[in-house]
């Protein structure tokens, strides 16, 4: 058995400027020497350059390997790569680098953009990719809205999601082409294809962090959480939580078996490789500061792949593989990888029984002490059943645990995944020991839950408790409960086959909290909590969902539609009147603030060259040593100042006022594309984008109140 | 003029460029109707052309913008890809084309920009802008603002426009009135704010479609030093309608930027539409000039001077070149040229006076120098006694070069390289002191080159004092790191303090 893989320290460097977390890439930006790319506050960003063309010799003597470039915004998000259709080898790369109202693509080498697009939606998220049948391009992904840009600034991809961009990769996900996989502040991963359509939604525990494509349909993702796991192709394969949040995610082959292994940056300054398949840690290493971004690249130009990690603080460090680069190719690296895996799993194995060992020995010890019989209540105890109870009431689920036997509950431990906070709910009923407990629950979200319970039991004098575990099932929307509520204001129509019924009755049964399951549509069911009612009816062969919110509808139709083939539900008509009115005053604002904004800027930029001039003149009256003229000046311009914080104050607050409603737009594109299911869904939100794109706010609420895909017949314009 | 129709005479003197006349006969007509749509347009054009001036091509960045801005994105960019590293080692070294007092290569042609470099303080900034050159202290108030003060003078009945109490909005939907007036306002009131307004509410009245009031916008966002925005705008609107405005200022937004690629690929695209334009061959030629690559500029003169043989600038320029390159009689012949033109000028009567000398006609050479002093003004005559001077030096007349050079800083108390002259000669002579002193005050007024340096090591050497010497030698070669002199005596230097220290 050969030594496993270890990681071993190959070059350490400092910056000299703190990195900010996410914006560490490493590119090659003359064609051929790998350079490293990272941000720093103030929008910097840092260019670390170890190699140069030959050329250039004169000048590295005199140049030091580190490069600043200005960009005089924030920095979010940043990306090294090139868009170029042609494959060729020595293709320069570019910087992408995206702030919260651009995206500037850079050409260090020339010193010149490429191209640079205002991005209104802000830049949380930026990667580069090539879907099918399509050039490369550069992913933007903002406030509920993922742009797609081509090599020349022209976007090519756009769609909406359903809350912030996080994260994103490019690569084939569940299907054999390429796909855009996004993962989003709502605790989703979404995927598209290449016209934007959604193909696979898969619901997290928390907000995604991060998202990676390993290598084939194998994704790597992590959450706010510190969870971090692997999914291959929308299963997973496994999932870690820890204290730490990861930080950075990042592909490396380890093990030269050709499958690349997922190396995770902590929060705490760990680097940790972790197997794909098992995610068993393979190897650790740790820095001093937070870990800020990996990379990995062929950095020393040695002809093997370097793991780069960079800190917050500026600290880079280079791991190569402790391993000889000759054993590469003499042991069968499968039946290495299998020969250690049995091991773990005996060492494992041993553990456990040391442990049980120890537990028994303890127990017999204990009983030898006491000398004692089980006693009665003992039996009591042992003959335990938990029941347990589900019933939706105004919002809240009321989970009933009483125990057959009438043992009174001393305890009960709930454990689920992001129903509480910190995982976990423990109730102590010490005092007023009962046979029977209610605990209510309020699911933060419409999403099923599994509750693991344990149930201690025993009367409040033995020594002994009995621990029953119970498994509970929330069903989606167990926050809805079973009411009679008049006909809601919006619905969705749309057509029914008759064998279908039976399969959405079975859907109703599955996924609502009923006091009594129900056999048919016909009398209408209707559900109340307080975030609205929803109504169910079957009109002739129509099924009708109505709901207050379109929201709700979308839920609704989205969670039918994944379980019952609906063929007909492109066809489907909604109509929701009160939220068009919320879209309207949304449109207007959005709109006007456009317009004060331009205003704003103006007055700011007119101010800053006032000050500017003021500056220097007071410098001019200071060298000519009339002092009396430079307080003046000097005065003015602390004035001038405050009238520029005020009016950046203003601007700021008109600039977040923007997004929200940019933001509330795109959720309600969003939505109301949910409402509907496959082609016509992709067809709404082109034509949605064409109206924004065209400024046409008319054409863009006709779209959102009809629904009607026809592509629009106005005049196309280019943008203001 | 009796019995002619008023609005048709205003016509008659405006296209006659008679602006002023003209604008008097439209107050006449607007006095007995206020509401007269086409005098009042046509004063507003009157007032406009009075002020006026083309700045497509001219480029002048102020003071504030040079030191208080970051527009650059790359503080250290690969020389050759920035107006502010320029090549250093392409066309003639330094030794052989002498500095401006920025430190740029002479530049056979004198542009606002040109002369200024990037001062590394502000103190030195303000200095300069005081003293020498006449840089605005900001792009935005300066220039602008002297051009403003014309329009308060013409208005004896206040103001002719007020726009303050217009409703742009209005005017917006009024194609031939709007455009009128926004140049009004951006040229005599110099409002760049209310310009934009204007703009804007125009181009949405013209449902994004028109190209000049995206150009326009576009050069209100320029003068606001709000690049982005600018780019954005000059880009849409040269994609829809190919035009030489939308080029020139595209690409002067990209040279504000520095990014000289880009505005040589913008120059480029627009060849491509308007092929053989001189302007913009001429952009180009003045963007590679401005990096360095004399080489290239030269050539892209060549092409301006074959479409526009009477083009000034590229015969100035092409002359420096072939001057500066050592072939004075084709420089002759070029500078000739622009005398046929009409160009009367000191420093043309100066230049030929130079290339009549390294072309060995003497007689000629003082001849023109006498013409070019006639009609100097300070600093001109400052730079041809300077001339004169270095005429008598190689002459061997070491009298009438002190006088000239005496004279010539007097003229400009800040002629470095005149100090430096003044200080070999006084050497020369055995007076050391004032020959210390004259090459302190040129390395004082003049921190851009490097002759003093080396002169002063060279004097220190001599007099045994070694530490002075080999700051200045270092100082020199830091100024010119591949100046020989220089090198060797650094080597020297060492060679003697490594022997001392044994």
């Amino acid at each position: 058995m050969s030594a496993p893989s270890q990681l071993s320290t190959a070059f350490t460097l400092k910056l000299g400027f703190d990195v900010q977390p996410g914006c560490v890439a490493v590119g090659r930006l003359d064609g051929v020497h790998p350079c490293l790319v990272c941000a720093a506050p103030g929008g910097k960003v840092v260019v670390h350059s170890p190699h140069h063309a030959k050329g250039d010799v004169q000048h590295s003597k005199k140049r030091s390997d580190i490069s600043v470039l200005r960009f005089n915004r924030e920095v979010t998000r940043l990306c090294c790569g090139s868009l170029e259709a042609s494959g060729a080898s020595q293709q320069p790369d570019l910087v992408f680098v995206g702030s919260s109202d651009n995206l500037t693509a850079y050409d260090v080498v020339n010193n010149c953009d490429k191209f640079s697009v205002e991005a209104a939606d802000g830049c949380s998220a930026l990667c580069i990719g090539k879907l099918k049948d399509s050039d490369p391009l550069v992913f933007i992904g903002g406030t509920c809205s993922i742009y797609g840009y081509d090599a020349d600034g022209n976007d090519q991809f756009w769609t909406v999601t359903g809350d912030d961009v996080t994260a994103m990769a490019v690569g084939p996900f569940t299907t054999g082409d390429a796909e855009l996989v996004v993962g989003s502040e709502d605790f989703d991963i979404r995927s598209f294809n290449a016209d934007a359509e959604l193909l696979v939604e898969i619901s997290e525990r928390d907000a995604i962090t991060q998202l990676i494509r390993l290598s084939g349909q194998r994704f790597a993702f992590s959450l706010a959480n510190g969870t971090v796991g692997v999914f291959q192709s929308s299963t997973l394969l496994w999932s870690h939580k820890t204290k730490h949040q990861a930080t950075a995610l990042a592909a490396y082959d380890i093990n030269f078996d050709g499958v690349p292994e997922l190396a995770v940056g902590w929060a705490d300054g760990r680097v940790d490789v972790f197997n794909p398949k098992t995610g068993d840690i393979i190897t650790s290493q740790s820095m001093k500061a937070a870990i800020a971004g990996l990379a990995v690249a062929d950095y020393r130009m040695e002809g093997k792949e370097t793991l780069i990690a960079v800190s917050i603080d500026g600290r880079v460090c280079g791991f190569s593989i402790g391993m000889q680069r000759d054993q590469r190719h003499t042991a069968a690296p499968v039946v290495q990888e299998d020969l250690s895996a049995r091991l773990r799993l005996l060492q494992q194995k041993k553990k456990d029984l040391q442990y049980r060992l120890s537990a028994l020995s303890q127990q017999t010890a204990g009983t030898k002490r006491k000398q004692q019989q089980p006693s009665e209540q003992d039996h009591m105890i042992m003959a335990t059943h938990i029941t347990t109870e589900l019933k939706a009431e105004d919002g809240k689920v009321i989970l009933t645990i009483a125990t057959s036997s009438g043992a009174p509950i001393r305890s009960v431990v709930l454990f689920a995944d992001g129903l509480f906070e910190g995982e976990s709910y423990v109730m102590h009923c010490a005092e007023s020991a009962k046979s029977d407990i209610t605990i209510s629950l309020v699911p933060p979200r419409l999403e099923a839950f599994v509750i693991d319970a344990k149930v201690l039991v025993g009367p409040p004098t033995a020594t002994k408790l009995g621990v029953c575990e119970v498994r509970v099932h929330v069903p989606k929307f167990a926050s809805f409960h079973r009411a009679d509520v008049p006909e809601p204001t919006g619905a969705v129509t749309f057509p029914l086959q008759a064998a279908q019924t039976d399969k959405v009755v079975a859907w109703v049964n599955k996924h609502f909290l009923l006091p009594s399951p129900v056999t048919g549509l016909v009398p209408p069911i209707g559900f109340a909590s307080p975030s609205g009612s929803i109504y169910l009816v079957q009109h002739g062969n129509n099924l009708v969902i109505g709901a207050d919110r379109g929201e709700l509808a979308s839920i609704l139709l989205q969670s039918l539609t994944s379980e019952v083939k609906l063929k007909a539900a492109e066809s489907a008509k909604s109509t929701f009147p009160s939220q068009l009115e919320e879209l309207q005053d949304t449109l207007r604002s959005v709109s006007d603030l456009h317009a004060a904004r331009q205003k704003l800027s103006v007055e700011i930029a007119d101010q800053s060259n006032l000050a500017k001039s003021l500056l220097l003149r007071a410098e001019d009256y200071r060298m000519m040593g009339n002092f009396a003229m430079m307080r003046g000046t000097y005065l003015q311009l602390g004035d001038v100042n405050r009238d520029l914080i005020k009016a950046y104050n203003i601007r700021n607050s008109n600039y977040d006022e923007l997004v929200r409603q940019l933001k509330a737009l795109n959720q309600f594109i969003s939505r109301t594309a949910d409402l509907y299911v496959g082609k016509a869904r992709t067809d709404l939100i082109a034509s949605c984008r064409a109206a924004i794109k065209a400024n046409d706010m008319d054409q863009l609420f006709n779209l959102l109140k009809s629904g009607a895909t026809a592509s629009p017949s106005s005049p196309s314009a280019t943008d203001v | 003029m009796e019995g002619v129709d008023p609005l048709f005479y205003a016509h008659f003197l405006f296209r006659r460029r008679r602006y002023t006349e003209a604008a008097d006969v439209c107050s006449e007509l607007l006095a007995k109707n206020p509401y007269d749509k086409a005098a009042w347009y046509l004063k507003t054009r009157c007032l406009t052309e009075d002020v006026r001036i083309d700045e497509t091509e001219l480029e002048e960045e102020g003071l504030a913008e040079v030191m208080l801005d970051e527009n650059a994105v790359a503080s250290v960019p690969r020389p050759g890809t920035s107006f502010s590293r320029p090549l250093t080692d392409s066309g003639s070294s330094r030794g052989i084309r002498p500095m401006s007092k920025s430190g740029r290569p002479v530049s056979g042609f004198a542009r606002p920009g040109t002369q200024g470099a990037r001062p590394s303080t502000m103190e030195a900034a303000v200095r300069t802008a005081r003293s020498a050159t006449s840089r605005p202290v900001t792009s935005a108030s300066g220039r602008y603002v002297r051009l403003g003060t014309a329009s308060m003078l013409s208005g004896d009945d206040g103001t002719f426009i007020d726009v303050s109490k217009l409703d742009l909005r209005k005017y917006a939907f009024r194609r031939g009135l709007a455009r009128a007036l926004v140049l009004y306002i951006l040229h005599v009131l110099n409002d760049t704010g209310k310009a934009m307004e204007l703009a804007a509410y125009a181009t949405e009245a013209a449902r994004f479609q028109d190209w000049w009031w995206k150009a326009i916008l576009g050069f209100c966002y320029h003068r606001l030093n709000l690049f982005r925005d600018a780019e954005k705008q000059l880009k849409s609107s040269f994609k829809q309608t190919p035009s030489i405005l939308a080029c020139m200022l595209l690409a002067k937004v990209y040279i504000r930027m520095d990014q000289p690629q880009n505005a040589i690929q913008c120059y480029r695209e627009g060849l491509e539409k308007f092929p053989d334009e001189p302007v913009l061959l001429a952009g180009i030629a003045r963007v590679f000039e401005g990096i360095g690559d004399l080489t290239k500029s030269v050539e892209e003169y060549k092409k301006l001077l074959k479409v526009d043989s009477t083009n000034v600038e590229a015969i100035a320029s092409l002359a420096a070149d072939k001057f500066y390159g050592d072939q004075p009689e084709i420089a002759l012949v070029f500078y000739r040229r622009l005398l046929q033109m009409g160009v009367e000028s000191a420093e043309l009567f100066n230049n030929l006076g130079l290339s009549c000398f390294q072309a060995q006609q003497y007689d000629m050479a003082l001849g023109c120098f006498e013409r070019a002093l006639s009609m100097a003004d300070d600093e001109a005559m400052s730079d041809i006694w300077y001339n004169i001077a270095f005429v008598g030096m190689s002459l061997g007349n070491v009298k009438l070069a002190r006088e000239a050079l005496v004279l010539a800083v007097t003229c400009d108390s800040t002629n470095g390289e005149a100090y430096n002259n003044l200080g070999v000669i006084e050497q020369r002579k055995g007076n050391s002191g004032d020959a210390r002193g004259h090459y302190q005050t040129a390395i004082k007024v003049s921190p851009h080159i490097h002759e003093p340096h080396y002169n002063y090591a060279l004097m220190s050497l001599e007099a045994g004092d070694l530490q002075q010497a080999y700051k200045q030698v270092n100082d020199a070669l830091q100024l010119y790191s591949a100046h020989l002199p220089s090198q060797d005596l650094l080597k020297e230097l060492k060679a003697t303090l490594s022997q001392h220290a044994s």
